[in-house]
């Protein structure tokens, strides 16, 4: 090392000085240091400058620039403990503690109220739709599962899955009330409760089941079983004692199968007799033969052939329907362009949008249409009662400025808003945690599309089990609904803290928070109406909040662990 | 909390004693939160940051030993734990050395320094601090927050003993730069670190 000018003129260097004052100097050097330094002014002053600096750097540091974030002070139970700690007082009940059981009773009202309102709106009409179509029963659900709408053996497989969905709810509550569950009894209470759940379910019945490119029941060949088949080409002509459930490219029942036929895939023909239900979900479904009790389908396209019969009723969505066969009940059709020149022994309801009545159709019951033009009723068309046709407007366009439309976008700000000041009173660590996490667009949008698409297949299920159970469906819809609405409020504050940032120092915490969320929960709203780009700006938005809740609860769920019993 | 008190709740927290977890965090939390502040980029990352050190703690109090400061065993818990973020993102700068010959060799004008002291409040102190480069930074803290020995600073940050001195000393000459160019600047002082 060369010399420093310091140590040419005599005077120590900057490193001896601040090792001397560091006590890092061995003995006999720091006496050689202290006594050059008792008669050197200059290194004198340089220490006692270097001291202060220390000093400066150590109270810099030191000083309570900031509280410790409420997201860690509220850790419960480690938010009480904090506080009193900090100000020597016991804890005292926060002043918005005593809103917390009205906020349930609000919550669980308005859960109630949109239960109601689900019901009477989109369930009981659907009850009614379905009388019509002859499909009878005392509820909904036993109309769904027992009447046999669906394979026999859904209930079962619907029941399991019930049960495993109570296990996951259960599990789940568990989780979340780990800290206040502490009493082994009570632990012991539910897991056996849920232990009991578990043993219900009987196990299904086995069935037969086949897999291969080419499947076929030759004719003669009699199967005493439900059979299941997975191929490209199915084709039965022998007789099947059970229930049929293919998963095929192409599906042929020339013979007989005493059950159902429920099949997925591309085309599916049925020209021999099935004496129970046809289910099929599919690109096209072309019926020659007869159906003992009812079809549904959702595909492109059905067709009934003039030789097919269907003894009970028939429920169709689909893109066009032709029905030029003979259905003893009722006819339930969702389709774009329908045309029926068969014969129809119960009610039509028909919503969608073109119909035709060939010259051989046959309606005996009502015959009821909602569509955004008037059918064509060809004149040799038989009806039992007069049609009962309801003109359908075209859907305004909703980009169009009206005043409805501002008031209604006025009104969701409002609403987004007020969830997200009841966050902030209510769950100010959850708030601040999702908001914060939104920071990671990438991860954020990442998780969210993880969860989402899980979710979406969840929702799937969960309507499936609405079929079985609507509260165990229900349940698990509401898991999502909060966490889907909540994104657009954390994305929101995220972005309007970003904006306001720089006046996080100068407002006391809550109002910036406030005002950052106000902000940026109208910047969404304003990018959200703009026509096409908005649809991405909310799908953008989805993605985001709900991946940054879930890594906020990800991290709540962790804090907890921090403050857990040991 | 007196040592004796703090020995006790120690104790209690090893046994399982919930109430006497909650005190410490209590006690510590702030500290070691702010701690994270001063050597974190983010405060959303001494957010996460105290609680995973918080988790750490909880699960190592079995290897507390008792001799010890339990301020400085936490602190080490700390600076391990937040050295090891930052390499993981790759903030560090490793190849600082801890060479004397890199030093500049001008000691400072003692009036001087003593005027930039007076100069400077310590948010502006603060607010040169987060700009600095991550090694420099952590011994800054390491040394005078958390007033670590430097065998504890070497050790923490992978340094020979006798380096930490020279680090020590580069870190404290770039923060008085970094403060003199927020002066010409005019940057202003005082925000959020």
């Amino acid at each position: 090392m060369k010399p420093t000018d310091n140590q040419i003129h005599g005077h120590m260097d900057e490193i001896t000085a601040l090792l001397f004052l560091e006590g890092q100097l061995e003995h006999p050097r720091a006496r050689e240091v202290s006594a050059h330094a008792a008669g050197c002014p200059a290194c004198g002053a340089l220490l006692r400058a270097l001291e202060r600096e220390s000093r400066q750097f150590s109270q810099a540091m030191i000083e309570e620039d900031e509280p410790l974030p409420l997201r860690l002070l509220d850790a419960a139970p480690a938010g009480a403990w904090a506080r009193e700690v900090q100000t020597g007082k016991p804890a005292a009940p926060a002043a918005w503690a005593s809103w917390v059981p009205y906020t349930w009773a609000l919550s669980f009202a308005l859960i109630a109220a949109a239960c109601y309102t689900a019901w009477t709106d989109i369930i009981e009409p659907w009850t009614d739709q379905l009388d019509q179509t002859g499909i009878q029963g005392s509820s909904l659900l036993i109309r769904l599962t027992l009447s046999g709408l669906f394979w026999e053996g859904w209930t079962t497989v619907l029941n399991t899955l019930q049960y495993a969905v109570w296990t996951l709810l259960g599990v789940g509550v568990l989780v979340l009330l780990r800290h206040r569950l502490r009493r082994p009894a009570g632990v012991a209470v539910v897991v056996a409760g849920l232990a009991l759940f578990l043993a219900l379910p009987t196990p299904a019945s086995a069935a037969e089941v086949r897999r291969g490119s080419d499947i076929a029941v030759p004719p003669g060949e009699t199967i005493q079983n439900d059979l299941i088949v997975m191929g490209a080409r199915v084709l039965i002509d022998g007789t099947v004692n059970g229930d049929v459930i293919a998963f095929t490219q192409n599906l042929a029942v020339n013979g007989h199968v005493t059950g159902d036929v429920i099949v997925f895939g591309d085309m599916a023909r049925v020209s021999g007799v099935v004496d129970g239900n046809v289910r099929c979900f599919c690109n096209t479904l072309t019926l020659d033969g007869t159906v003992g009790k009812n079809l549904t389908a959702f595909a492109a396209r059905v067709e009934l052939n003039p030789r097919s019969v269907v003894n009970g009723g028939m429920i169709a969505f689909a893109r066009s329907v032709i029905a030029d066969g003979k259905v003893n009940r009722d006819l339930l059709f969702f389709s774009a362009d329908t045309f029926i020149n068969g014969s129809v022994g119960g009610d039509v309801w028909l919503r969608g949008g073109r119909l035709s009545l060939g010259p051989s159709a046959s309606i005996a019951g009502r015959f009821q249409v909602r569509s955004d033009r008037q059918p064509d009723i060809s004149a040799g068309a038989k009806l039992g009662r007069a049609l009962e046709f309801q003109l359908m407007p075209q859907r305004p366009n909703r980009f169009r400025l009206t005043g409805l439309y501002l008031l209604r976008q006025i009104v969701s700000y409002g609403v987004a808003f007020l969830c997200g000041l009841l966050l902030i009173k209510l769950f100010p660590g959850l708030f601040f945690a999702a908001r914060d996490a939104a920071r990671r667009v990438g991860l954020a949008m990442s998780i969210g599309a993880l969860v989402l698409i899980c979710g979406l297949a969840l929702i799937l299920f969960s309507i499936l089990l609405v079929l079985a159970g609507a509260g165990a469906g229900f349940a698990t819809l509401m898991l999502y609904a909060p966490v889907l609405y909540g994104s657009q409020v954390f994305v929101g504050a995220w972005i309007g803290d970003q904006i306001g940032g720089k006046q996080r120092g100068k407002l006391p915490g809550d109002t910036a928070s406030v005002g950052a969320l106000a902000l940026g929960l109208l910047i969404l709203r304003i990018l959200g109406v703009i026509p096409f780009f908005g649809f991405f700006v909310w799908a953008a938005v989805l993605l985001w909040g709900t991946g940054a809740i879930c890594m906020a609860l990800w991290k709540r769920t962790r804090l907890d662990a921090i403050t857990a019993a040991v | 909390m007196g040592p004796a008190q703090l020995a006790d709740t120690i104790a209690r927290a090893r046994a399982g004693d919930m109430q006497a977890w909650g005190d410490l965090y209590g006690g510590y939390a702030p500290a070691i939160f702010r701690f994270c502040r001063r050597v974190l980029p983010t405060r959303e990352d001494a957010e996460d940051a105290t609680m995973e050190i918080f988790m750490k703690i909880r699960q190592k109090l079995d290897q507390y030993d008792p001799e010890r400061s339990f301020g400085s065993w936490l602190y080490k818990v700390a600076a391990n734990h937040c050295w090891d973020a930052l390499r993981r993102r790759h903030i560090r700068q490793d190849l600082e050395t801890g060479e004397v010959e890199n030093l500049p060799i001008e000691a400072p004008d003692p009036d001087q320094l003593s005027r930039m002291i007076e100069a400077h409040t310590s948010g502006q102190v603060r607010d040169a601090l987060a700009k600095l480069p991550a090694r420099a930074r952590m011994t800054l803290v390491l040394r005078y927050y958390s007033e670590m020995s430097y065998e504890e600073i070497a050790e923490t940050l992978g340094l020979r003993r006798a380096a930490v001195g020279v680090v020590l000393l580069r870190a404290r000459r770039q923060l008085r730069e970094l403060l003199q160019d927020m002066d010409k600047s005019g940057a202003p002082f005082g925000g959020s670190l």
